[in-house]
């Protein structure tokens, strides 16, 4: 059996399962892992081993074809942060005497009840007064803890206090002294740790043997360049150099250094793989000055998302899968940020648009939101947008605010894989207005693997898949016209089994002959060449 | 021992569809298919002959074991158009007043299951007979009372049924973790295999283990076990049983087979794993291994130790023991399949239909006689009308006033048209300065009027007062809540509260159901209330809403995301003819048209005004404009900021100042005199659910210009107008429609719907739609 690694070393604060690349990742898994003779040794930083291994649970890869390799306890800091992270998650934790108080109130309360009960029915002077002395003995022990309980929370809380007040008192003379910024500090430690881990991560690497090349997903991590055997480097794309100005004002500090870490893996690496010519041409050999000869190009294959909601074995399999996806829509919806809104909501048969994507300037999401509100305001449309982003984006939050559209629009963040495959079920339409991507977005395939339709932007890298006019024609807009797209989604809607038809049979003749397992052999194919050429090198 | 058959035969219960001779009829309204090959020929045992099975089930994966059987139709005694009115009904939802009517007049036993909060309330409120609701068991984190308050909401339903319902328990001891209601209304029906015959021929020949572990792709019950049995039988050879409606990758994982492949598997596979220790829920794969003779190796302290297996040799108290008696069998041990397998029959024994079936005859016997004690110890009370109170929660003017008006007739001639006559009452705010006795003096003398003022309950009030109204388990939700307050008994004399608008300000007290009547959502077209969460609010906590266009029959659905089973769409009901009398000239001869309207930002008052000034300017219309309606007069005094600025648009234009009439509101025959002789009505509202003027102006045979939006357009079909539309965001083209009318005055009134055409949309035509919604939730 082969033995490939793979190299990925993402932020700890990444859920793999949200991100696209992380799809792509374990799409790419399953496939390799399904040929049944060869191993991945996933090379990953320590505080991403349960985000990994959540996905390829949730893949269903076999646990016996993969193995985590690279260092496993994680980081101090990192460690604090969690802490950090999760106290302020966490509403209130219980109180570790709760299962004392929980075991003793019962008893109390019943012995509570036996005493009323016998002080107001006593007949007796001698026991009443009894009674009531017993009931002050009982009084002093009890008191005491209450006041003593009490003194240990004000003490607490007044101590926390303090801390914080000099914490934030010193942290105000740092900066009036302009020498230190919260920001900057904070991504200086986190620079600092993924250096480090980086580094353990290609010491860990080089010791294991039998691995013939490693391949990682994404352009981000210099270093990879250190390891011993090839890498075959994926460049996604370099969506940074397209949007300077829509990024600069995203990120600052850590999207200049994101810059710098793609532009670096690049200089230093040698083999290099893309999903599209259009980021091959542009950005590799345009741009990074790449020789052509080492860039090799492996599209996408179609991403099928029908098997988490295909049901088999029912009198009416297609009802019941409408009404299992039905259910997890109402379970998606749940998830939008205007919790307020969606926590009564109660209609799992709602009408809706749906664009599954992180929200980044390239996105082009404005022109969505602009196009969707002249239909829901101007054109009658009384469907609801469901978008995947994180609301907190800014634009994205402005736009919806100033429109009214809090309840319309919906952002639902951190679906599982059901959910997702649930929403593109259950859309009208799926969209994807996108400027810029590695190769044709995945909205494509994934919308049409359970029965949506979905039009894309017209953009280099979907005509390169998308050559047919006709089929151009019904599935692309103009990006850069809002008014083209919400005439492209109305007419979509209208003509929603037609298009579906349409679009079915280019996926169904030439998208689905190409599988995963395909990109998986030219992967390992460019690997194995690697590995060869290596070999010669060396001999 | 009772004989079942001479019990019933003595005491026939007639009086609700007794089957010959004397046996009521079953509704076993299940479609669990091992429960049914046991349960229906132990109901036949017991000498009920006629039994209804239902036709459909719930669309849900987790109805994995569920079927459809036909084959008892045929034993039924009833009309087959009463049959087909059953075979069509959804009895695990609501199946509505008819199919009860059918169920009542046939049935007077009925079983079933709780799948949805419809289901429980429906048969409490229609079913007259006894409902057994057969329980099955539970895992040990749930209870059958915590499912009825799930779905029920803490609002009482089958307490009213008294001594009527029964908690049918499969397994005896079931109630001792409910509730008193339950406990006390128990009644032991064991459940049993159809047949308990040991099979030959297992050989066991296929080394593996079988553990049967359903629905893994999506029930994370289910996939938790699965997990589990993975790591405690991690390096054995297994598979995977159970139907896998989501297909799992795993080659262990079996799926769906068919039936002679199951049947092998239980054949050969060396030994089943049962896992469970729920002392109150069993599967029915166990008893299937012992009934095919396979070795079964199961968990202590679950149900199997109360069936008579404390003393087995397949029994294990922990994972490791049954993993070394699992090893055990998997390498051959030639002794201990020997024991396991002659030892395991003793679980069958309690499950034998010759065992239970005197157990089912004495306790269903104690069930008929109960309902039999109820039915003769019935008392007589005089029936009192059904009330319904129809509630204005706003002051209303205008237009939503009319429209309270003749939804309160409407449910009142509705009601009468049935046969199935109601009281309806009007309630009103009692603002002194809002309404005057004249407002309500064109009621029919069928609908009352009462005022109230809203009273604000604390939670810890609307608990007292759900309890003292009978709903015990009912807790509050919200901090506050609304009642009426009507002076007299804060409606507790109404049977249903239907509220005119969805703009209640809290959640009201449900002590009894409520209907909205909502016109329009037009809080999701632009900001008109600060209260939108609490109107969304209403929606969903009603019982039932009813909107009459398809326009915000889509808001309701999208924007307030009410349930599709919660909404009704009734036609549009619109004022009646009256005294009007329609023109018999062309209109050339009038002077004006008429602009209905209000202050409210949604009617378009910028874009109007600049409209009649190209009109006038540029069109040189010629007919002068009449501004009419509520607060019309203040158009260009007001300080509303969207209003602000237009004193200085008419001040600016002398034509404006000429020919725009500000009239403001006039009286019922000021107004009729007004449009009686105008040319045409001009509606340039930018969105709302339409507006009476259109049909009125009709009657009196004026056109209208409307603004192009869906429920103009609805209007315009349902009552075929013959409108003519205008884009209300283009001034130009609202002024140029302004000019073609005054042009095409003669063909526009030809095109005007005829009067009998506006008769077929008559409030009596209409009111059964409304009857119809409304006796549903009585």
């Amino acid at each position: 059996m082969k033995k490939y690694g793979i190299f990925i070393a993402y932020a700890p604060t990444i859920d793999l399962r949200t991100e696209g690349l992380g799809r792509y990742l374990s799409s790419f898994l399953k496939a390799a892992t399904a040929r049944g003779d060869a191993h991945f040794a996933i090379l990953c930083p320590s505080w991403s081993r349960g985000s990994v291994l959540t996905l390829c649970r949730e893949a269903d890869i076999p646990g016996e074809t993969y193995s985590l390799i690279g260092p496993d306890r994680t980081p101090l800091l990192y460690r604090f942060y969690q802490l950090l992270r999760r106290r302020s998650e966490t509403e209130k934790r219980r109180s570790p005497f709760q299962g004392i108080w929980d075991k003793l109130y019962p008893v109390a309360v019943a012995h509570a009840e036996w005493l009323k009960g016998h002080i107001a029915s006593t007949r007796s002077f001698t026991a009443l007064t009894a009674f009531i002395l017993y009931c002050a003995s009982l009084s002093i022990p009890v008191a005491a803890v209450i006041l003593g309980t009490r003194c240990v929370r004000r003490s607490r809380s007044l101590t926390r206090h303090w801390l914080r007040r000099t914490g934030r008192a010193l942290w105000r003379s740092g900066s009036s002294l302009n020498l230190v910024s919260l920001s900057s500090v904070r991504f200086r430690l986190y620079e600092g740790m993924l250096e480090r881990e980086t580094a353990l991560m290609i010491q860990s690497g080089n010791r294991q043997s039998g691995i013939s090349a490693w391949y990682t997903p994404a352009a981000f991590w210099p270093r990879v360049a250190e390891l011993k055997e090839p890498v075959l480097t994926c460049v996604p794309d370099v969506v940074l150099a397209e949007f300077p100005v829509g990024f600069a004002r995203l990120g600052g500090l850590p999207m200049q250094h994101a810059y710098q870490t793609v532009a670096s893996t690049i200089r230093r690496n040698k083999n290099f793989v893309t999903y599209s010519d259009h980021i091959k041409r542009k950005i590799l050999v345009e741009i990074f000055g790449v020789d052509p000869n080492a860039v090799q190009i492996i599209p996408h294959a179609p991403n099928d998302l029908s098997r988490p909601i295909s049901i088999t074995g029912f009198a009416d399999n297609e009802a019941t899968e409408r009404a299992y996806a039905e259910m997890l829509l109402l379970g998606a919806i749940r998830k939008a940020s205007n919790e307020r809104y969606v926590s009564t909501f109660s209609n799992p048969k709602v009408k809706f648009l749906f664009y599954a994507s992180q929200f980044r300037p390239s996105k082009n999401v404005i022109t969505l939101l602009r196009a969707y509100e002249w239909l829901l305001r101007k054109r009658g449309l009384g469907h609801k947008l469901i978008l995947t982003g994180f609301s907190h984006y800014e634009s994205v939050r402005i736009f919806l605010d100033q429109h009214n559209l809090r309840s319309d629009v919906l952002c639902v963040h951190g679906l599982t894989e059901s959910e997702l495959a649930a929403c593109y079920k259950l859309a009208d339409v799926a969209v994807s207005p996108s400027l810029s991507e590695g190769g044709m977005p995945f909205t494509f395939t994934e919308a049409l693997s359970v029965g949506t339709p979905a039009i894309l932007a017209d953009i280099d890298v979907t005509r390169e898949i998308i050559k047919e006019p006709a089929l151009r024609e019904a599935s692309l807009f103009d990006p850069y016209d809002w008014k083209a797209l919400g005439k492209k989604l109305e007419w979509a809607i209208q003509n929603r089994s037609t298009l579906y038809r349409q679009q079915r049979r280019f996926y169904d003749d030439v998208l689905a002959r190409r599988s995963w397992a395909n990109v998986v052999q030219e992967h390992l194919e460019a690997l194995d060449e690697l590995a060869a050429r290596k070999m010669v090198a060396v001999q | 021992m009772i004989d079942i058959d001479v019990t019933f035969k003595a005491h026939p219960i007639s009086a609700q569809g007794a089957s010959a001779p004397g046996m009521p009829r079953v509704m076993w309204l299940l479609n669990h298919s091992s429960a049914r090959r046991f349960e229906v020929p132990m109901l036949k045992a017991c000498g009920f002959n006629e039994i209804f099975l239902p036709k459909t089930h719930p669309v849900d994966p987790s109805f994995r074991s569920a079927s459809i059987d036909f084959s008892e139709d045929q034993n039924l005694t009833i009309p087959a158009t009463d049959l087909a009115v059953l075979n069509g009904a959804d009895w695990y939802g609501d199946p509505g007043r008819d199919a009860w009517a059918v169920a009542n007049r046939h049935f007077s036993l009925l079983f079933f299951i709780v799948h949805t909060a419809g289901a429980l309330g429906s048969i409490s409120a229609n079913f007259e007979g006894a409902a057994i609701w057969r329980a099955y068991g539970l895992e040990r984190t749930n209870s059958y009372a915590k499912i009825r308050k799930h779905f029920s909401g803490g609002i009482k339903t089958i307490e009213r049924m008294g001594d009527r319902f029964w908690f049918g328990e499969a397994y005896q001891g079931l109630h001792e973790v409910e509730d008193e209601l339950l406990r006390r209304r128990s009644v032991y029906l064991p459940l049993g295999l159809s047949s308990t015959d040991i099979a030959e021929g297992w050989t066991g020949s296929d080394r593996r283990i079988f553990f049967v572990c359903p629905d893994i792709g999506f029930n994370p019950y289910y996939r938790a076990i699965f997990e589990e049995f993975r790591r405690d039988f991690a390096g054995l050879p297994y598979a995977i049983g159970g139907s896998q409606p989501i297909a799992f990758a795993d080659p262990n994982v079996l799926g769906f087979v068919p039936k002679e492949v199951h049947e092998r598997n239980m054949r050969e596979m060396r030994v089943m794993y049962y896992h469970s220790r729920e002392p109150r829920h069993i599967h029915y794969h166990p008893f299937e291994a012992v009934r095919a003779g396979m070795p079964l190796v199961f968990m202590a302290d679950g149900m199997l130790d109360k069936l008579g297996g404390t003393g087995l040799p397949g029994r294990a108290r922990t994972v490791a023991e049954a993993r070394s008696k699992i090893q055990r069998l998997l390498q051959g041990d030639a002794r201990l399949i020997d024991e396991i397998r002659s030892s395991q029959r003793v679980l069958l024994d309690p499950m034998k239909p010759s065992s239970l079936e005197h157990t089912w005859r004495k306790n269903l016997t104690r069930v008929v006689e109960r309902l039999q004690v109820a039915a003769a110890s019935q008392i007589a009370v005089p029936t009192r009308k059904k009330r319904i109170a129809i509630i204005l929660p706003i002051v209303y003017r205008g237009g939503t006033l009319r429209a309270a008006k003749l939804l309160a007739e409407a449910v009142s001639r509705g009601a009468e048209q049935a046969g199935e006559s109601a009281e309806v009452v009007l309630l009103h705010l009692d603002l002194a300065s809002a309404y005057t006795p004249k407002d309500w003096s064109d009621l029919p003398p069928s609908v009352t009027t009462r005022a109230f003022n809203w009273s604000i309950l604390d939670k810890h009030e609307a608990k007292t007062a759900m309890l003292f109204d009978g709903h015990s388990d009912w807790q509050p939700l919200y901090e506050k809540y609304l009642a009426v307050d009507d002076g007299i008994r804060q409606l507790g004399d109404c049977d249903l509260w239907i509220v005119v608008s969805d703009r209640l300000s809290l959640p009201m007290l449900p002590m009894r159901p409520v209907l909205l009547v909502v016109f329009d959502y037009l809080q999701r077209h632009y900001r008109v209330s600060h209260l939108d969460e609490q109107i969304l609010l209403a929606n969903r906590l009603a019982n039932h809403v009813l909107v009459t266009t398809d326009f915000t029959r889509q808001d309701a659905l999208q924007y307030a995301g009410v349930d599709p089973r919660r909404l009704t769409k009734v036609p549009m009901l619109v004022p009646g003819k009256g005294n009007a009398t329609r023109q018999q000239k062309d209109g050339g001869e009038a002077k004006h048209f008429i602009w209905t309207t209000n202050l409210a930002a949604h009617k378009n008052h910028r874009r109007a005004l600049t409209a009649l000034q190209l009109y006038y300017e540029v069109y040189q219309g010629k007919l002068s404009c009449h501004v009419t309606g509520f607060g019309s007069s203040e158009i260009i005094k007001s300080q509303l900021p969207h209003l602000e600025g237009l004193n200085r648009v008419v001040a600016g234009s002398r034509a404006l100042r000429q020919h725009v009439r500000f009239l403001g509101e006039l009286s019922e025959n000021a107004y009729r005199k007004e449009l009686g002789a105008s040319a045409f009505l001009w509606h340039p509202t930018e969105l709302d659910n339409g507006t009476f003027s259109v049909i009125e102006a009709a009657h009196y045979g004026v056109p209208s210009l409307s603004s192009d939006y869906p429920a103009m357009r609805e209007m315009d079909r349902q009552f075929q107008l013959g409108l003519s539309f205008m884009d209300q965001e283009d001034p130009e083209d609202m002024a140029a429609q302004l000019n073609a009318m005054e042009l095409n005055l003669a063909e526009r009134r030809r095109s005007l719907a005829t009067e009998e055409q506006l008769n077929e949309q008559s409030l009596v035509r209409l009111a059964p739609h409304y009857w119809r919604a409304v006796r549903e939730l009585l």
